[in-house]
């Protein structure tokens, strides 16, 4: 069945910043409902390459199919070939009276203006740090600042330790709100 | 003893499946003997009377599948598993156990009537990673069995046996490759998770084979061989490492993608198929409130809860069903009778479908109907498989390559109304 709901969500960010690629669509989408709380009951697993939930994919798949968004392949600047996403001929009919949306849509803009310029691998690092961090939280690990960092290393250990704090610390006060 | 011993056993697709002191430990412990009284597709049966096989003969062809699979990725000379992963020889050793115990460990923690049963396990407590607040709708699912059955029943095996002095593997590392959120996760495990459960793992690479096989069909079939030796480790824009297939073997990749979009169509969806889906649901929960679960299976928490779940099978909950212990719905299975599909949507409901199927059911009380949908789950293309360029580039998606997976990407969203046969007009 459509979830009408998220797909206004993604809608949403995709008329906020339009042409961004999956990888973004699906960090912004973890960031806003582990951070923001919004109700998309997407299940998010840690991969190699951060947090990835299948039902993301499948809404995304599903806003193309419907005329909502359109998903074309494009050569990014780095040589690598992947998806670029646009708004489509039926978007507005899943942002305008969505409830979800209407609910959420300061803490919507918000997210995408904060994330939705910064580069894929940039969007990797912070989304993995919520995870941790949230990780944390939920174990009752001790939370600490070098513990945050140090497993984030272990999942990326091709990101120095001062690339990781940066990252960090300006994620604090997303990561206060999971407090 | 000596521990260097080797068994061999049978199997249907890799003709021998060979296992060590250790793993024949496991094997014979009573908890994994459990699965031979488990059927892999539940009912389907009832469909494809070929479909009796189990989880205890697919959980070891997937022990061998995985090791096949890391095999080749070992041999690939692109050096990518000691520059990224810093894997020399010992390591290499280690991940293969590693991989090899957590396959054969993989559905350990299966219910009655393997997915079929996930219905009637408990709500998840607030407590639960999964949980958050938003859904208060989900449940345990296998894994969460898994993950608890092999930390409290296996635990000594993995950890104690003589074997395990090469490779000093703990339970944490073998129940983080099946997503346990209380372990901490490193880049290492998050690879390897990818050969237990990712786009091109090795549970569903031996269950279409196996599947297709007992069921005497073809839709699952693709070329093992082939799929096996194209696999690499590859790395995408960002370092990381990713399992892919080599660019030269794309096609072997599709051809996995379009087997299991039919196996999904064809067999798992198949209309009296699911619908028995429904009555084992229907009938398992009577039969747990008959012995005091009235919330469902108990929830995987303590020892004690894990002894009582491990005591109900298929046998267990078919005799219950012969006792008249399964309700209504356990009878229509006993007898046969299974509810009948009144209407099926084209693969995107249109209005007219949505119109009919309002106007049966609007002479109907509801416990005379079900309806069903096709959730994307039961299509969904999930992950891209990653294609590695021979030149050792970064990965890219299959999806990009091939038009055929590109096409597949619409979710079909099929719906069924399904009536009691007496209803049937």
């Amino acid at each position: 069945m459509i979830n009408a709901e998220r797909i206004g969500v993604i809608s949403t960010i995709v008329k906020n910043e339009p042409g961004l690629g999956k990888t973004a669509i699906m960090k912004i989408l973890f960031i806003l409902q582990k951070v923001y709380k919004l109700p998309m009951n997407y299940e998010f697993s840690i991969y190699t390459y951060g947090p990835y939930s299948a039902e993301v994919m499948e809404d995304v798949d599903c806003a193309a199919h419907e005329d909502i968004i359109s998903v074309s392949i494009m050569p990014y600047p780095n040589g690598i070939t992947g998806y670029a996403i646009n708004e489509s001929k039926n978007i507005d009919k899943y942002i305008l009276g969505n409830s979800l949306v209407t609910e959420y849509i300061n803490s919507i803009n918000e997210v995408t203006g904060m994330f939705g310029k910064k580069p894929a691998k940039e969007l990797e690092l912070d989304s993995t740090i919520i995870y941790v961090y949230d990780l944390h939280k939920k174990n009752k690990w001790e939370c600490t600042e070098d513990n945050i960092i140090n497993d984030v290393k272990e999942i990326k250990p091709h990101f120095d330790i001062e690339h990781i704090k940066g990252n960090y610390y300006g994620l604090s006060k997303l990561l206060g709100m999971l407090n | 003893m000596s521990n260097d011993r080797i068994y061999n056993i049978r199997d249907a697709i890799y003709g021998f499946v060979t296992f060590d002191e250790q793993e024949k430990e496991i094997i014979n412990h009573p908890v994994f003997q459990r699965l031979r009284r488990i059927k892999q597709l539940s009912l389907t049966d009832m469909i494809y009377p070929g479909a009796t096989h189990t989880r205890f003969e697919h959980s070891i062809g997937v022990m061998q599948m995985v090791t096949d699979m890391f095999e080749s990725v070992v041999r690939k000379p692109n050096g990518l598993l000691k520059s990224i992963l810093a894997l020399d020889e010992n390591g290499i050793k280690r991940v293969r156990k590693r991989l090899r115990l957590a396959a054969l460990l993989h559905d350990i923690g299966h219910a009655p009537f393997s997915h079929a049963g996930e219905e009637t396990m408990q709500l998840l407590p607030e407590d639960h990673y999964r949980y958050d607040g938003t859904d208060k709708k989900k449940r345990y699912d296998h894994e969460d069995y898994s993950i608890a059955i092999i930390k409290e029943f296996f635990s000594d095996i993995i950890q104690g046996h003589p074997i395990n002095n090469n490779y000093n593997i703990t339970v944490d590392e073998i129940t983080a490759l099946l997503g346990d959120h209380s372990v901490k996760p490193k880049m290492l495990t998050l690879f390897c998770k990818d050969f237990i459960s990712g786009q091109l793992d090795a549970d569903r690479a031996d269950y279409l084979l196996r599947d297709s096989l007992h069921m005497g069909i073809s839709y699952g079939l693709y070329d093992r061989n082939r799929l096996v030796s194209c696999m690499t480790i590859g790395r995408d824009e960002f370092e990381n490492p990713v399992l892919a297939i080599e660019e030269g073997g794309w096609h072997i990749a599709e051809s996995l993608v379009i087997a299991r979009y039919q196996m999904f169509s064809q067999v798992y969806f198949h209309k009296t198929r699911r619908i028995y889906d429904f009555h084992v649901s229907k009938a398992t929960k009577e039969i747990l409130k008959k012995y005091g679960f009235e919330n469902g299976y108990p929830a995987p928490t303590s020892k004690d809860n894990l002894q009582e779940y491990i005591n109900f099978d298929d046998w267990f909950m078919q005799g219950a069903m012969n006792n008249s212990l399964g309700g209504v719905h356990g009878n229509i299975i006993l007898k046969r009778e299974h509810y009948r599909c009144a209407h099926q949507s084209s693969d995107i409901p249109t209005n007219a479908d949505e119109a009919k199927i309002l106007e049966i059911i609007n002479d109907l009380n509801q416990e005379d109907y079900y309806i069903d949908e096709a959730t994307a789950t039961w299509y969904k293309v999930e992950k891209d498989i990653m294609i590695c360029p021979k030149d050792d580039g970064f990965v890219y998606q299959l999806s990009i390559k091939s038009n055929i997976v590109r096409s597949m990407i619409g979710n079909p969203r099929l719906k069924r109304l399904y009536v009691k046969k007496e209803c049937l007009q």
